[in-house]
């Protein structure tokens, strides 16, 4: 009998602590033959995540579009400030970091999006910004994050920006009209929607150059379920950009128009129930209640 | 010519008592089921009043049956394309309390009640929403006159009667009422089946009766409105419009409808009438007072060779021959001329028929005592010559029986009157002068005719008050023939055939 039994010590719970610390050490061994490339292959994710992402608003060494030029940042600023502005960045702007401060009165008090992305995402941007700021020359590959300076140039019409603005030109690639979500001061019923901000004086904010980038890959949250499988062509992103150069001399609206939209909803409901008041009590009585009541 | 046969029952209004038997019977055979609650497949009315569902006749409201327009008869309901457009909208319809709020009684507080000084009573509860109900109204409410300012007063068929006729019929010396029984009436032109946007409406060859094919009814309730006699009803728990039957299963077992069978007064008859399906269309679009002649025109001689011939034809066995040479209805209808259809103004020709009642003469009040406004000596004359001192006016027995025309009604009332003067002189005084037998031929009677009106009117036994032929199940059209091939006869005439249909 106890012959028979050798053969099933291996699973016996005293022996399975061993069996595990077999399987850890030989995981280990192959995370440690792999780590030798894991820098390069950082920084090449994270070149591809920068291009998604970041490019619309930054270059690397292309100078200021709607955000700073990035070349050399993480030089300039804290590792660890930049791992967590990237991150959520309207944790930054609400909690009066004094750098976040200070970015908002140089950048025309545009708040960076919180882009969503994950803190792996984020080390491999900063492993990308390192490697192409340690490189003495703006990296070859950059050039492709700034489409639309290299893009040749298109002369953009303001009327034609009008059009698309308003919807009344579909945009070529199936995008929604920016008026669905936006308003500028003088165009449309009400101005335009309220989603999105009021766009009368973006080109203050934004700059052309800013403007142009930001448009032509386009990259805002919410936006971009939107436009990030229906971009802009280069000259529907002319046209707008001429369009709120013309835009951008009017003044800004004042207040929001919240109470004005609740005064029209009351006024349908109200209207609704009237029409109501009209037709229910026609339908409720009976000819025998009438009858009784002496109506008929 | 198209002969086929019909089923027809026929209501001796004379006879009735308004014991509600025939209601009961159907009730409890028909519509004691969940749903059905407050459906009478029959019921019994007091006329003058406003019956069953309030104000039915009123047809301004209801817009049930046909109208004529022209050259062209068309719902009164809705047009093909207002329809279509109103088929979710449909305010003709009756609602819940046009018909009554379904109630019962809670019986158990007649033994659980506390003991105390008084009897416990049954509450009355309703049946749609459980709670006690303080009943306002029911499906016979006005019976008997009760709440006669209320409903007896707006009987939509007093139009045309003076004001002072109306008001003198409120006082006791002019005071009527008579019953008026009501089942479906199984038209020739039925405005259910015409209105039916599924098509599940249809009129049995063999026997005429009016079905609602459960299967294919999809709760649009068009036939609700459309019928003018609101004799089609919804039943909410099954979705499904459901009507009067005519109680086929047991004419096909031989058996008298349950109503006309449970009649304690013995004032419905049931025969085969034979019927013309050609003339249909032209005799429902003829102008209002000839609607009762056309109609009459419609059913057929059962001795004539030609009909007979034409009936085999199509079909009809020769049982049903037989039977319609003996239906009382065809008596009664065609032969003595005496009993009319129900509102045949609606133009859906009805195929049940009514004897309308007679009413005593108004009386007047003489030393603080009632006394009939007739003279003894001239006794037959006056009752006779002077229709218009009946209680009942003429003109709104005309109203119910004839669409207005009083001429009908007054030919009716005096062969009625004349073979009740008849047998009274022969039983009563022993013998009949001449003046009796010179109102019996004014009346367009002869002595054999009164006789025979006399008896099948009190004395008929059960075979000769029913007539049901046997019923040939097994040479039913589907039974034998291809139901696809005969798709395309749709209707009698009066439809237009399929265009791509034969």
């Amino acid at each position: 009998m106890p012959g028979r039994s050798i053969p099933f010590r291996l699973f016996e719970h005293r022996r399975i602590p061993l069996l595990f610390m077999l399987i850890g050490a030989a995981l280990i061994f192959m995370t440690l033959s792999t780590s030798a490339s894991f820098d390069r292959q950082t920084a090449e994710q994270g070149q591809q995540i920068f291009q998604q992402n970041c490019a619309s608003c930054h270059t690397v060494g292309g100078g200021k579009l709607v955000g700073p030029d990035l070349q050399g940042v993480t030089a300039l600023r804290d590792r660890q400030w930049l791992q967590e502005f990237i991150l959520d960045p309207t944790a930054k702007f609400d909690s009066g970091d004094p750098i976040a401060m200070q970015l908002l009165t140089e950048y025309s008090n545009i708040r960076m999006p919180n882009m969503g992305l994950t803190a792996a995402d984020v080390e491999a941007i900063l492993v990308f910004l390192e490697s192409s700021s340690a490189a003495t020359q703006p990296a070859p590959t950059t050039g492709a994050s700034q489409p639309t300076l290299t893009a040749p140039a298109v002369v953009g019409n303001a009327a034609a920006g009008q059009r698309y603005f308003t919807g009344e030109t579909s945009l070529a690639n199936g995008g929604t009209a920016c008026i669905a979500c936006h308003s500028v001061s003088g165009s449309g019923v009400l101005d335009g929607g309220t989603l999105g901000p009021d766009l009368t004086q973006v080109l203050t904010r934004y700059g052309e150059p800013g403007l142009t980038a930001a448009i032509s890959a386009i990259n805002f949250p919410t936006m971009i379920g939107i436009f990030g499988a229906k971009p802009l062509t280069p000259q529907e992103v002319s046209d707008l950009v001429a369009y709120f150069t013309e835009t951008n001399v009017q003044p800004a609206p004042v207040g929001t128009k919240t109470g004005l939209y609740l005064g029209i909803a009351g006024g349908l409901v109200v209207i609704l129930f009237a029409v109501l008041f009209v037709f229910w009590p026609r339908q409720r009585q009976s000819i025998s209640e009438k009858l009784r009541a002496g109506k008929l | 010519m198209n002969v086929r046969a019909h089923m027809s029952m026929l209501f001796h209004l004379d006879k009735c008592i308004g014991c509600h038997t025939c209601s009961v019977a159907c009730k409890n055979l028909w519509t004691d089921r969940k749903g059905a609650e407050y459906m009478w497949w029959n019921n019994v009315e007091t006329r003058p009043g406003t019956g069953y569902p309030t104000r039915w006749e009123d047809q301004g409201h209801y817009r049930g049956g046909w109208e004529l327009k022209g050259k062209k008869l068309s719902l009164r309901l809705h047009s093909r394309a207002g329809g279509l457009a109103k088929i979710f909208y449909n305010p003709a319809l009756p609602t819940m309390d046009d018909y009554y709020e379904p109630f019962t009684f809670r019986y158990q507080d007649l033994f659980n009640a506390p003991a105390g000084d008084d009897q416990p009573t049954a509450i009355p509860i309703s049946k749609v929403t459980g709670d006690p109900l303080d009943i306002q109204t029911g499906p016979n409410w006005d019976d008997d006159l009760g709440g006669s300012g209320i409903y007896a007063s707006n009987d939509p068929n007093l139009a045309g009667v003076s004001e002072e006729v109306r008001r003198q019929m409120n006082e006791l010396e002019r005071v009527v009422f008579n019953y008026l029984p009501r089942i479906c009436n199984h038209c020739l032109n039925p405005a259910c089946a015409a209105a039916c946007p599924s098509g599940a409406i249809y009129k049995r060859a063999e026997d005429g009766v009016v079905l609602v094919n459960e299967n294919k009814c999809r709760a649009w309730r068009m036939c609700v409105a459309a019928c003018p006699y609101k004799k089609v009803y919804y039943n909410w728990s099954t979705g499904k419009s459901e009507k009067c039957i005519l109680c086929f299963p047991r004419m096909e077992t031989g058996q008298a409808p349950a109503c006309a069978h449970s009649c304690v007064g013995r004032i419905r008859y049931m025969g085969v009438l034979l019927y013309d399906a050609d003339q249909i269309p032209s005799a429902a679009m003829v102008p209002d007072e000839q609607l009762v002649e056309a109609h009459r025109n419609v059913i057929l001689d059962p001795f004539d060779p030609e009909v007979l011939a034409g009936a085999r034809a199509n079909g009809t066995e020769d049982s049903w021959l037989e039977a319609a040479q003996n239906s009382p209805a065809y008596k009664f209808v065609k032969e003595w001329g005496i009993a009319l259809p129900l509102h045949a103004e609606y133009r859906t020709m009805a195929m049940m028929y009514y004897i309308p009642p007679l009413s005593p003469v108004v009386s007047v009040i003489e030393n603080e005592l009632f006394k009939l406004d007739l003279a003894e000596e001239r006794h037959d004359f006056e009752l006779f010559q002077r229709l218009d001192a009946a209680r009942l006016p003429v003109k709104y027995l005309a109203n119910l029986f004839s669409a207005g025309n009083e001429q009908v009604i007054r030919e009716v009332m005096h062969k009625l009157l004349a073979v009740r003067l008849y047998m009274r002189h022969k039983t009563v005084r022993g013998a009949v002068n001449s003046d009796t037998l010179g109102y019996l031929s004014e009346a367009g009677l002869t002595v054999e005719k009164a006789e025979a009106i006399y008896k099948l009117t009190t004395l008929p036994n059960v075979k000769e008050q029913f007539v049901i032929p046997q019923y040939h199940r097994e040479t039913a059209v589907e039974a034998w023939k291809d139901p696809l091939a005969h798709k395309g006869e749709a209707g009698f005439g009066a439809i237009q055939p399929p265009q791509r249909g034969e």
